[in-house]
Parts: C-alpha cells; structure tokens; sequence
C-alpha cells in the first residue's frame, strides 16, 4: 500500500474496479410478456430468465449492431433563489436497447420488431400486413452476455415490460446488405414487480470472482 | 319366405361392414402464426391459428410436417426453428 499522503489516495475502506473488460453485444432475447419469466423469482427473489413455450415462444434477435442500452430520466432541479440549486430530484421513467438489425427474415420474427400484423404462414409463403400499432403487445427482453467462456463469467440484463417503439427505417442500399434502424426496446415499470426492479434486473455470474 | 314369419314381418338384415381404424396424430404449433398446410400424401388441408393450437393430423402426414422448420438456415443462436411438435398440450384448434 503507498503512503496515502504521498500518493493521494484515499484511506479506509476502499473498493477499486476489476481488470475486466467487456465486449461485443449481447444476445438479444423476447417473448411476449404474457409468459413467465423462468425464474419466478429466483431465491433472492429477483423475477428474470426466458423460457420458450409453445403458446409463447422466445424469439431470438439474428445480426445486430450498435446496441446500446440508456434510459430516460426526469430531472428536476431543487432551486433556492436564495442560494441555488441544492439538490436534483431524478425519476426514472424508462430503460431502452437501442439498435440495428442486419436480418429481416423470417417475417415471423421481425413483424414483431417493426410492429406489423400477425403473420399467416403455409407451404411457400408467409404475409404480414402493415396495419395499426397493437399498443396492448407488451414483451419481456433478456439479453445475455458471456464474457468468459473458459470461466463461466456472464451477465444479463432482464426487462420485465417493453415494447418496440418508435418510427423504424429499412435501408436498402446498393452493394451492403439491408440494415433495419432506429429499432427502440424500451422498457416499462412493471408495477406486480418488487419496487427494486421495476423495470427489470441485471445478474452477473462469475464464480472466479465471485467466490 | 320363412312361414313362422308373417307377411307384414321381414327378416332382420344385419349387414357387418369392416373396420376401418384412422390413425391420428395430434400436433402443436410452435409459431404464432395463422398457420395452413396440406397433407402431402393425404391432401387434407390443417389448420392451426396460433401457437400452441392442437390439431389432429392423419398418420401418414406427420412426419412430413414435423420436419418442417421456419427459414432456411438460423444465422445466429441455436434455434432449431421447428414449427410444429408432437402435442404435449395447448389448444385444441378443431
């Protein structure tokens, strides 16, 4: 340990980071909201994990790119003319994935993605028709991500209620292949759920690190 | 004409035809879709009209249709994309 008064470091109980870097996208799971998650809760109570069924199967998202994960907050300011602003009142309001998507077939899966009708489907042919938005269609998002295989180190993000909002774009460019943009999954309160997750959980496993 | 019998009764025919046994599978969706297919060896058109709908399928038709899978090739996962399985309960579409 240096001397703290040289170094600047600070004294007492200290937490520092871990060496562990992260890379590359998760998967991208979702189901229709209706399903139960797989655990339902899990012995610590947190309520994650996706598990298909035959009235409601998992889809998984194909080539994606640029997935980011941010979140919508309210913030209002606490301002005392008299001296200033004393404190930050922040509400969460939501939890989104944001990305693109190089795979647009089957139209079974994607219509959920782009909000479209359900499909019909037989030997040759499927159809999706381009109606009204179901603003009822709600689905859970699990999104693992192993970053160390030989270990078993893996963290996943679960969203209890979301849905696919906002206005998609299908490029379609000479030379490259297609690229669907502007995709949102933003996630809601789900208010049957404990308050500490409201809008979903994040569980890492790591036996190495944590023993 | 036997004569123990009168002339207004007439002898009981009892015509014995023979059995025929159909043999049905019943078969689940897995695809939430409104789904149409035809037997290819009996040419019966099923029915399913979401995932998890149950439908009795004629013997000779179910191999085919658990052989079907949704798409050519999976690009990512390991999703084996069956779009029907052999009922382990659901719906019963019919």
């Amino acid at each position: 340990m240096p001397n703290s008064l040289v170094t600047g470091s600070a004294v007492g109980n200290v937490i520092s980071q871990e060496e562990e870097y992260l890379e590359g996208s998760p998967y991208i799971y979702f189901q229709d909201d209706q399903a139960n998650p797989l655990y339902n809760p899990d012995a610590q109570n947190y309520y994650w994990g996706m598990s298909g069924t035959t009235q409601y199967p998992a889809y998984l998202l194909g080539c994606i790119q640029d997935v980011s994960l941010t979140e919508g907050v309210t913030m209002n300011d606490v301002r005392c003319d008299t001296i200033g602003v004393k404190d930050t009142i922040q509400k969460r309001n939501y939890v989104e994935f944001n990305l693109t998507i190089l795979s647009q077939l089957p139209l079974s899966v994607i219509r959920h993605v782009l909000n479209l009708s359900a499909p019909s489907t037989g030997t040759g042919y499927e159809t999706v028709g381009i109606g009204q938005i179901n603003n009822s269609q709600h689905y859970h998002v699990y999104a693992p991500k192993v970053y160390d295989d030989d270990n078993a180190g893996w963290l996943m993000f679960y969203l209890h209620k979301a849905k696919f909002v906002d206005a998609w774009t299908l490029n379609m460019k000479y030379g490259d292949s297609w690229t669907l943009t502007g995709i949102k999954i933003r996630a809601y309160a789900q208010d049957n759920k404990p308050a500490n997750q409201l809008f979903g959980v994040i569980k890492r496993f790591d036996p190495t690190a944590l023993p | 004409m036997n004569k123990k019998f009168r002339e207004t009764e007439k002898p009981i025919v009892v015509e014995i035809k023979p059995t025929i046994i159909i043999k049905v599978v019943e078969i689940q969706s897995l695809i939430d879709a409104h789904l149409v297919y035809a037997g290819r060896i009996s040419g019966k058109q099923y029915e399913w009209k979401r995932a998890g709908d149950i439908v009795s399928i004629l013997e000779e038709d179910v191999p085919e249709l658990l052989e079907k899978r949704l798409g050519k090739k999976t690009c990512c996962g390991n999703g084996e994309n069956r779009i029907f399985q052999i009922a382990l309960g659901g719906n019963h579409a019919q």
